[in-house]
C-alpha cells in the first residue's frame, strides 16, 4: 500500500483555485434556463414573396368550388334577398344566429347579384384573408418563419376552404377570432388606443357573427384579468392597460344587452320547430371528439375513413408522451392553453346538446392549431431544411385531405341539391309538382328552381292530383322521422302512380312519378 | 466532454433542483385530488369481470396495471411530501476526509475532480485518491496536488471496499465522498456541513448533476432521469425521512459510518444497502436540493446499459433485504418503490406484446368493449399521471429519457431473472468517455422488439386492414417509435465532443 498524507487545509495554487480565480463570474454565474437558440429568421422581403404565394394559392383553390348551395346556405341567401326590415324580422323570429354575416350578404347581393359567386363572396374574401392574418399572429408571436409555415397549412386546410366555400358565417368567426386575438397581442405589448379600437371592432364583427363567438372572448376577458393582476403585483405600470381594458369590457356589455335579447327570443322561437335537421341529442362520446379533431385537421371524410383515423387514436399517447419536458415558451403555453379552454367550454355546451360540438362552431380553432403545429416544425426541428421537409409533409397530408374532401361523392357533408334539382328541371314540365323533405328544402328549390311548383312532403298528396309528373325530393334520410315520413309518401305515390325515375345523388334522393 | 479550462463540468448549472416559479408540492396535492378518483374511476371500471376478453392475457394486464399504480400511488406519495431544505453553513470548524475512489478512469478526468475537491471551503479538507488501479499516473497526480493518495494491497469488494479501506486510514469527523468525475463546488461543505449539527443524521446526499448533456444524447436523455430522481423524488424522501446514499457528492459522519461497519461489500449497490443499514440504526438522513458537484453521465448507450445494469441488478437483490429490515413502514415502503422501480421493464414488455399477439391473430385483453368507453375510463386517469410527471419534473422529464429507459426494458427483465436464479454480478465501473463508433450490439434487444412489432403490423394489414387492425397497429407503431427513439443515439455515428462552446441546446417550442 502507498500512502501519501495529504496537505493540512487548502491549497491556493491549485488548478480549481487558478480557474475559479480567473473565471468564476463566468463559469458560475447565475443560474437557470438557458436562452433560446437565436436561429436567424426568414427576411422581410423574402417572407412578402412567400406569403404572396401563398396566399395566391389559398384564393386559388378556394374559386375551385366543386358543389352546389345546401340547406342552411339557402336559408341565408333567402333571408339576404329580403327587404332589411324583413331580413330582421326573419332572423329574429326563425333562426339561431346574429345578423352580422346576413346584413354582409345582403349587401353583397345588392352589389353582386345572387349568383353562387357572388354569395359565396364574403366567405371567400374572409377564407382568403384568414392566411395573412394568421400569418400576422404567428409572426408576432414566435417569427415569420413560423408565420409562413402557418399560413401555409391554412391555406390548404380543407376545413377551413370548406367554409370559405359557404354562404355561412363560420369563416367570419376564423377570420374576427384571430384578428381579436391579434389585437389582444398588439394591445397586451402595447395598449394605444389603436389597438384598442382594432380589438374592440375584431370582437363586436366576432360577436355579431357568431354566438361562439363570445367563448373566445370570455377566455380572451380572463387573459386580460390574469395579465393585469400578474403586472400589478410585478410592480409593472398597468393604468393604461386597466383603463382600456375597462372600456373595452363596457363596450362588450353594450353590446350583450340587445344581442343577449335577439339571442333568446330566437332560441325561444326556434325551440322544438318542424322541418330543420338538427342533429341527435345522445351524449357526446370520445368518438365525436376524435372524429371532430380528425375534421379540423384533414377534412370531411367518408365516415369509414372517420373510423379508420378515429382507431389511430394511440398515436395522441405518443404525442402526449412527445411533449413531455418540452416545456414551451409563454406565447406557445398561452395559446395551447386559449385552445383547451375553447375545447373545454364547448364540450360543456355539448353536454346540453351534442350536435354543438361540430367543427364548424369551433372554427377559430382550426388556424390555431395550425399555428401550434407550424410552432413545433420550426420551434423542434433545428436545421431549416428538415423543418422545410416536415413543413412540406403536413402540407402533403392536409392536400389529400382536401382532394378527398372535395371530390369524394362520400363525404358525408356533401349534399348535392344542385345536381339533383338540375335533373329534376331536366323533366319536369309545366304541370310538375315537387315534394320535398325536410320542409327547409324550399329555399334550396327557390334558389335553383324558382318556378317550380313545390310543396312539403308533409302536405298529403290526393289521388286526382293533376300535377304530372311528381317529384319528391328527400334528403336527410338518416334522420328516423325524415325517412318515414318519406317512406309514407313514396309508398302511397307508388300505389297511385307509376314510379318512372328515380335517381341519387349525394345525400339526396330524387323519385319521378307520372 | 474534454479537460482543460473549458470542460463541461465547469460549465454554467442549467438546471434548476427547485422550481422558482411554483411550489411543486401544493400542485401535486391538487393533482392527487383529481387522480385518486380518476384512478378509482378507472380501475373500478378495468376491474369488472364483464371486461375480460382473452383471460389469461387480461390477468396479465391486470397485473402490469396494478403494478404502474402502485408506483404511481408511490410517486404521488412521495413528491407530496417533498421538503426542501435550504443550505446549511457549519457553525464549527472540523475536519472533513474527501474520497475520490478511482478506478482505472483516465487522469485528466480525474485532474479537475482532484484540483476542486482541493478547492473546497469551510472545513479543515484532507483529500484522498483512493486508487483501486494501482496507477502510477494518480499517484503522480495526487503527489501534484498535495493530497493524499490511498492504494490498496488486495482489491477486493470493488468501490465499498476501496473505501472502506480508506476508512481505516484516515481520521476525519466527517466524510465527503466524490465519485472520480465528479467536480465539487467550492462551498460543497459550506452547504452541507451545517445540517450535521443534528447529532441523528448519517448523511448529507446531494444532486448527482450531469454536466455533459448538451452535446451527447445518452447523457441528455440519462440526465433527465435522473433529473426526476434528484428533483421531485429525492426533496419527497427528503420530507419522509427516506433518504438513500447515492454513492456520490455525499457527506457522512464518520461515527454513522463507522457504526454499521462501512459500506456492505456483497452489493451491487452499496450505497442503497448502506442506507438501509443506516436507518435500521435509527440514523437519519438529509438532501440539499442544490447542484453542489457536475459528474459526466453515461456517453454511449453501452455505458448506460452497463450502469443501468448494475443499479436494476442492485436494487432488486435489494428487495429482500429491505422487506426483511426493521424499518418503519413508511421507511420500508420507500426502499420498496425504489426497488421495485426496477421491475418496470416488464410492464414495457407486456404493453408491447398485446398489439402483436392481436394483430397475429390473438386475442385481446379486454373485450367486448368499443374505444370511446375505454378512453372515457382511462384518458383521465393517464392525463393525471402524465401531468404529475411533468409538473413534479418541473419539465425536466423527456421523452427522451422515456424512450431510452422504454427501449432497456431487457436489462430489467433480465436482471430480474438473474436475481431470482441467483446468478452473480460484477461491479463495473461506468465508463468516463463515450465510444467512437456506433453500438447496436447494446441495443439489440430493442431492435429486435421493433422487428417484431413492423412485422406483426404488416402482417396484420395484409390479412385485414380494418379498424380493429389500424388501432392495433397504431399501438405498435408508437412503441416502435419509442424504442427507435430510446435506439437512436445508439445507431448514430458519435459527434465529436465540442469542447469551449458554451451555446445553449434547449430550444422552447
Amino acid at each position: 500500500m502507498q500512502t501519501v498524507k495529504p496537505l493540512q487545509g487548502n491549497s491556493p495554487r491549485t488548478l480549481f483555485g487558478r480557474l475559479r480565480g480567473a473565471h468564476e463570474a463566468e463559469l458560475f454565474g447565475p443560474r437557470g434556463r438557458l436562452p433560446r437558440r437565436g436561429e436567424p429568421d426568414t427576411s422581410r422581403r423574402t417572407a412578402r414573396l412567400v406569403l404572396g404565394g401563398i396566399i395566391l394559392v389559398g384564393l386559388a383553390v378556394r374559386l375551385a368550388v366543386p358543389r352546389g348551395i345546401w340547406l342552411d346556405e339557402a336559408i341565408s341567401i333567402h333571408q339576404a334577398r329580403l327587404s332589411l326590415h324583413d331580413m330582421f324580422l326573419t332572423l329574429y323570429n326563425g333562426d339561431r344566429q346574429p345578423p352580422f354575416h346576413d346584413l354582409v350578404l345582403w349587401l353583397t347581393i345588392r352589389a353582386f347579384g345572387h349568383g353562387e359567386f357572388a354569395v359565396r363572396l364574403p366567405s371567400l374574401i374572409a377564407g382568403t384573408l384568414v392566411v395573412p392574418v394568421l400569418y400576422e399572429l404567428g409572426r408576432e408571436l414566435y417569427d415569420r418563419r413560423t408565420g409562413l409555415v402557418a399560413a401555409a397549412f391554412a391555406a390548404v386546410s380543407p376545413v377551413l376552404i370548406w367554409y370559405s366555400q359557404e354562404v355561412r358565417m363560420y369563416e367570419f368567426v376564423a377570420l374576427f377570432g384571430l384578428l381579436a386575438l391579434l389585437m389582444q397581442l398588439r394591445v397586451l405589448r402595447n395598449p394605444a388606443m389603436l389597438n384598442w379600437a382594432g380589438y374592440i371592432l375584431a370582437t363586436a364583427a366576432l360577436l355579431w357573427s357568431h354566438y361562439f363567438g363570445l367563448v373566445l372572448i370570455a377566455v380572451q376577458q380572463v387573459v386580460f384579468v390574469a395579465v393585469i393582476v400578474h403586472r400589478h403585483r410585478n410592480g409593472e405600470p398597468v393604468k393604461r392597460l386597466a383603463l382600456g381594458f375597462a372600456y373595452s369590457a363596457a363596450v362588450l356589455a353594450m353590446q350583450l344587452v340587445p344581442l343577449l335579447v335577439f339571442a333568446v327570443h330566437q332560441y325561444q322561437v326556434t325551440t322544438g320547430a318542424a322541418g330543420s335537421p338538427s342533429g341527435t341529442y345522445d351524449l357526446l362520446s370520445f368518438y365525436d371528439v376524435l372524429a371532430n379533431l380528425a375534421w379540423s385537421l384533414w377534412g370531411y371524410q367518408p365516415n369509414a375513413t372517420s373510423v379508420l383515423l378515429a382507431a389511430m387514436w394511440p398515436l395522441f399517447l405518443l404525442g402526449s408522451l412527445v411533449l413531455l419536458g418540452r416545456g414551451g415558451s409563454r406565447q406557445t403555453m398561452a395559446l395551447a392553453a386559449t385552445s383547451l379552454a375553447l375545447v373545454a367550454l364547448l364540450i360543456v355546451a355539448s353536454l346540453f346538446d351534442r350536435s354543438l360540438f361540430e367543427v364548424r362552431n369551433f372554427l377559430v380553432l382550426v388556424p390555431l392549431v395550425l399555428l401550434l403545429i407550424a410552432r413545433l416544425v420550426t420551434g423542434w426541428i433545428r436545421s431549416p431544411r428538415t423543418q422545410l421537409i416536415v413543413a412540406g409533409a403536413v402540407v402533403l397530408t392536409l392536400v389529400v385531405g382536401l382532394a378527398d374532401q372535395q371530390l369524394n361523392k362520400d363525404n358525408p357533408r356533401l349534399f348535392d341539391f344542385r345536381g339533383a334539382i338540375q335533373d329534376i328541371k331536366a323533366n319536369a314540365g309545366p304541370d310538375s309538382l315537387v315534394l320535398f323533405e325536410p320542409s327547409d328544402m324550399r329555399y334550396v328549390l327557390e334558389y335553383y328552381a324558382p318556378d317550380l311548383r313545390r310543396q312539403p312532403l308533409t302536405q298529403a298528396v290526393t289521388a286526382g292530383e293533376e300535377a304530372s309528373p311528381v317529384f319528391v325530393l328527400a334528403s336527410f334520410q338518416s334522420n328516423p322521422s325524415f325517412f318515414n315520413e318519406t317512406n309514407k309518401v313514396v309508398g302511397q305515390l307508388t300505389f297511385f302512380r307509376t314510379l318512372v325515375h328515380r335517381f341519387k345523388t349525394p345525400q339526396t334522393l330524387v323519385w319521378e312519378f307520372q | 466532454m474534454s479537460a482543460g479550462p473549458w470542460d463541461v463540468r465547469l460549465r454554467r448549472v442549467t438546471w434548476e433542483p427547485v422550481p422558482s416559479t411554483y411550489s411543486v408540492r401544493r400542485r401535486v396535492r391538487i393533482l392527487i385530488l383529481l387522480g385518486v378518483p380518476c384512478a378509482v374511476w378507472y380501475f373500478g371500471w378495468l376491474l369488472n369481470p364483464n371486461r375480460v376478453g382473452t383471460p389469461y392475457l387480461y390477468g396479465i394486464l391486470i397485473a402490469a396495471e396494478l403494478f404502474n399504480l402502485m408506483q404511481a400511488l408511490g410517486f404521488w406519495w412521495t413528491v407530496a411530501n417533498e421538503r426542501v431544505r435550504e443550505r446549511r453553513a457549519p457553525t464549527q470548524w472540523v475536519t472533513v476526509d474527501v474520497f475520490i475512489p478511482v478506478y482505472k478512469e483516465p487522469p485528466d478526468i480525474v485532474d479537475l475532480t482532484v484540483a476542486a475537491a482541493v478547492g473546497l471551503r469551510g472545513a479543515e479538507v484532507r483529500v484522498h485518491v483512493l486508487d483501486d488501479g494501482n496507477d502510477d499516473a494518480m499517484r503522480d497526480l495526487a503527489a501534484r496536488y498535495g493530497v493524499g493518495y490511498i492504494r490498496r494491497p488486495q482489491h477486493t469488494g470493488a468501490k465499498a471496499g476501496n473505501i472502506n479501506h480508506a476508512l481505516t486510514k484516515t481520521d476525519a469527523q466527517f466524510i465527503a465522498v466524490f465519485d472520480s468525475d465528479h467536480v465539487a463546488d467550492p462551498d460543497f461543505l459550506e452547504a452541507t456541513l451545517g445540517w450535521m449539527d443534528d447529532p441523528k443524521i448519517a448523511f448529507v446526499q446531494t444532486p448527482q448533476y450531469y454536466a455533459n448533456t448538451e452535446h451527447n444524447r445518452i447523457a441528455a436523455a440519462s440526465w433527465a432521469q435522473q433529473a426526476l430522481f434528484f428533483g421531485a423524488i429525492a426533496r419527497g424522501k427528503d420530507g419522509l425521512d427516506a433518504v438513500f446514499c447515492c454513492g456520490t457528492n455525499v457527506l457522512f459522519r464518520r461515527e454513522a459510518f463507522e457504526s454499521v461497519g462501512g459500506f456492505p461489500t456483497n452489493s451491487l449497490t452499496e450505497d442503497f444497502e448502506l442506507s438501509i443499514h443506516l436507518h435500521e440504526r435509527g440514523w437519519s438522513s438529509a438532501y440539499v436540493p442544490d447542484v453542489l458537484a457536475r459528474g459526466l453521465g453515461p456517453e454511449d448507450t453501452a455505458a448506460y446499459v452497463s450502469q443501468q445494469q448494475r443499479w436494476a441488478r442492485g436494487c432488486l437483490s435489494g428487495i429482500p433485504r429491505a422487506l426483511r429490515a426493521r424499518l418503519p413502514l413508511r421507511l420500508k415502503a420507500q426502499y420498496l418503490l425504489s426497488g421495485l422501480y426496477f421491475l418496470s421493464g416488464w410492464t414495457v414488455l407486456i404493453y408491447m406484446s398485446f398489439p402483436v399477439v392481436r394483430l397475429l391473430g390473438g386475442g385481446q385483453p379486454i373485450g367486448g368493449i368499443n374505444a370511446p368507453v375505454f378512453l372515457l375510463h382511462f384518458i383521465p386517469y393517464y392525463a393525471v399521471a402524465l401531468t404529475m410527471a411533468a409538473v413534479a419534473g418541473a419539465g425536466s422529464y423527456t421523452f427522451a429519457a422515456f424512450a431510452l429507459s422504454a427501449a432497456n426494458f431487457w436489462i430489467h427483465v433480465l436482471s430480474t431473472i438473474y436475481t431470482v436464479l441467483r446468478k452473480k454480478g460484477s461491479f463495473v465501473v461506468t465508463p468516463k468517455k463515450g465510444a467512437e463508433a456506433r453500438q447496436p450490439a447494446a441495443v439489440m434487444p430493442a431492435l429486435v422488439a421493433v422487428g417484431i412489432l413492423v412485422s406483426a403490423s404488416i402482417y396484420g394489414l395484409a390479412r385485414n386492414p380494418d379498424a380493429a387492425t389500424i388501432n392495433n397497429v397504431s399501438f405498435a407503431l408508437v412503441h416502435a417509435t419509442i424504442l427507435m427513439t430510446g435506439c437512436w443515439a445508439a445507431l448514430q455515428k458519435p459527434r465529436a465532443p465540442a469542447s469551449g462552446s458554451l451555446e445553449p441546446a434547449e430550444v422552447a417550442a
